[in-house]
């Protein structure tokens, strides 16, 4: 048992060691998907949060990482705000929007709940696209001003690597320890069984709601962070295509693990970076790649370490007795 | 266990529930005294469940419910839970991926914002004396857990919250005769404790060894009230369940 660990650990340690050397190896364009990668590590956090640990379903986060990405954006370029306060503020907008749309509609259940978020995606994604006054529709935000703290700012890619995936790290770390608390252990009870779960004490709307807020504010942090890097955002960013690629990076990682997340994220960054090399057939390629992770390792990537190597909670099995 | 003062413990009336146009479960009154073990038989269908879960406020319903004489009708189920009642639903709602500590800690979840940690530490280990089966299997995935296992972690999950009231959903449903002899024996040693129990069942004659009364449910109405010592015989309890004696 003590070597599953152990080989966990080192498994850990070396990743670490991986991605803080790869900027050196990988060249500016793999570094840039990394940062990218790590921007949906943060949003991915807390997607896990609500959907793995608390077991609901959301196709609607593209909305709060929207929320992030306009609030920061037009508050640093229209009314010239620092960007970690526009930051703040996105996380606030996005965390009362996710409070204003979570109240009624968790009280739907699976596939209900799936159609509501994804419904108030793709509103958000409307609103992005039509209220020109306010977002420029589809002409986008550009000259969005660089993460930064008072005359500090990030300028290079590398500045970006590093600050990014500091923040996914925390992310990654904050779900990990909320899943251990009274909180996150009330979470995977709503996860488990419902009813049981409020027989026990548990408020299950009030947590359900509070995983879903908690959940919008890693998105909103997602967001602004993509609009910092990018320096421009239009809807497309936050639109169909980040709600697909959210759902599969989560179910490839493995969703409801500490680890899937980041696995996730980094994984389905790459993949289609790599294939570039079979050009015209790499959508094709692509699909191959997913529909064999999804094959050899169904719960996600992290499930893959944990089948390979002994089961901590493994029940022994008792010798049979002598023949007699 | 005897009832201990005038006033019940619970007392439903005119409790009624139904899913959709059907009337699961007609106005039913009843009340259970400080102490007292009272099974609820009947055939499946009979709306057995559906008065726990009326009860539990799990399920819409209508009539009164009151915990030592105060209403708790407009109450919701997790608030019932820090009042002390505990309920094990059919299936005994384990959780699975989670090991029997954490299953057991989970149980305590009603408690924490009113004791201290140690206290509820202190009341894990009476569960694990009281189940040492709990205590050898503390760091076992629930899930793995034999059938009747389950049923004794539900037990002590249930018994975590310190209840005063305890609601059970057909415990032995799915368990081996010698595994469901088992639990009811814990059960007989909880309600030696002093805990009430409300025990929903449709094997009678495990039930009634136990209760010191029992109701029988059928069509969604209690047809009959039965003194266990006075069953004699299965063609007796056959006419309590046909509602020829009341």
């Amino acid at each position: 048992m003590r070597d599953g660990k152990s080989l966990r650990v080192a498994g850990g340690v070396l990743g670490l060691i991986g991605l803080l050397a790869a900027p050196a190896f990988i060249g500016d364009q793999f570094t840039s998907v990394l940062i990218f990668a790590a921007i949906y590590t943060v949003i991915l956090s807390g997607l896990n949060l609500f959907m793995g640990f608390t077991g609901q379903i959301s196709f609607g986060h593209n909305a709060f990482a929207a929320f992030g990405g306009y609030g920061t954006a037009i508050l640093t370029t229209t009314w010239g705000w620092p960007p970690l306060a526009a930051m703040l503020a996105g996380v606030g907008l996005s965390a009362g929007g996710a409070l204003l749309i979570g109240y009624p509609s968790l009280r739907l259940r699976g596939h209900y709940l799936a159609m509501a978020t994804f419904a108030f995606g793709l509103i958000t994604d409307e609103v992005a696209l039509q209220w020109r006054g306010l977002t420029r529709g589809s002409f986008g935000i550009s000259a969005i001003p660089s993460l930064g703290v008072g005359s500090w700012e990030l300028t290079s890619d590398l500045q970006y690597y590093y600050t990014y995936w500091l923040i996914a790290g925390i992310a990654l770390w904050t779900a990990y320890r909320a899943g251990g608390t009274r909180f996150g252990r009330a979470l995977h009870s709503v996860a488990g069984d419902a009813q049981a779960a409020q027989a026990l004490g548990v408020n299950v709307a009030g947590y359900k709601l509070r995983s879903f807020v908690l959940s919008a504010v890693y998105a909103a942090i997602g967001g602004s962070m993509f609009a910092h890097y990018v320096t421009f955002i239009s809807p497309e960013v936050f639109g169909l295509y980040m709600v697909v690629t959210l759902v599969t990076m989560l179910f490839v990682g493995g969703i409801g693990t500490t680890l899937g997340p980041v696995l996730g994220a980094v994984t389905m960054s790459l993949v289609p970076e790599l294939l570039r090399v079979v050009s015209d057939a790499r959508e094709i390629a692509y699909g191959v790649v997913l529909l064999l992770i999804l094959l050899f390792a169904p719960r996600g990537l992290q499930a893959l370490a944990t089948i390979s190597l002994p089961s901590r909670k493994a029940r022994p099995i008792p010798a049979p007795p002598p023949a007699a | 266990m005897t009832p201990a003062s005038a006033t019940p413990l619970l007392a439903i009336e005119a409790l009624s529930a139904r899913y959709g146009h059907v009337e699961a479960l007609k106005p039913t009154t009843l009340s259970i005294a400080e102490g007292e073990f009272v099974a609820v038989l009947g055939p499946n269908g009979a709306g057995k469940s559906t008065l726990l879960k009326a009860i539990m406020r799990l399920i819409p319903s209508r009539g009164s419910i009151a915990l030592r004489g105060r209403s708790i009708s407009d109450r919701r189920s997790d608030e019932l839970a820090v009042q002390g009642i505990a309920f094990v639903p059919e299936g005994r709602g384990i959780l699975g991926p989670m090991t029997v500590r954490e299953n057991l800690d989970l149980g305590a979840y009603a408690r924490w914002r009113r004791r201290a940690r140690c206290e509820i530490e202190r009341s894990r280990d009476s569960i694990f004396t009281l189940f040492p089966v709990l205590s050898e299997r503390q760091k076992q995935v629930a899930g793995s857990l034999s059938g009747g296992e389950q049923q004794i972690l539900a037990l002590g999950r249930a018994m975590m919250a310190a209840p005063t009231l305890l609601l059970l959903d057909e415990p032995s449903l799915g368990l081996a005769p010698r595994m469901a002899a088992e639990v009811f024996q814990a059960l007989e040693k909880l309600n030696l404790t002093g805990l009430s129990i409300l025990l929903v069942e449709q094997k009678a004659p495990l039930a009634l060894k136990l209760a010191t009364r029992a109701h029988v449910l059928r069509g969604g109405r209690l047809v009959s009230t039965i003194d266990p010592r006075a069953v004699t015989s299965r063609e007796e309890l056959a006419r309590y369940y046909l509602g020829l004696v009341h």
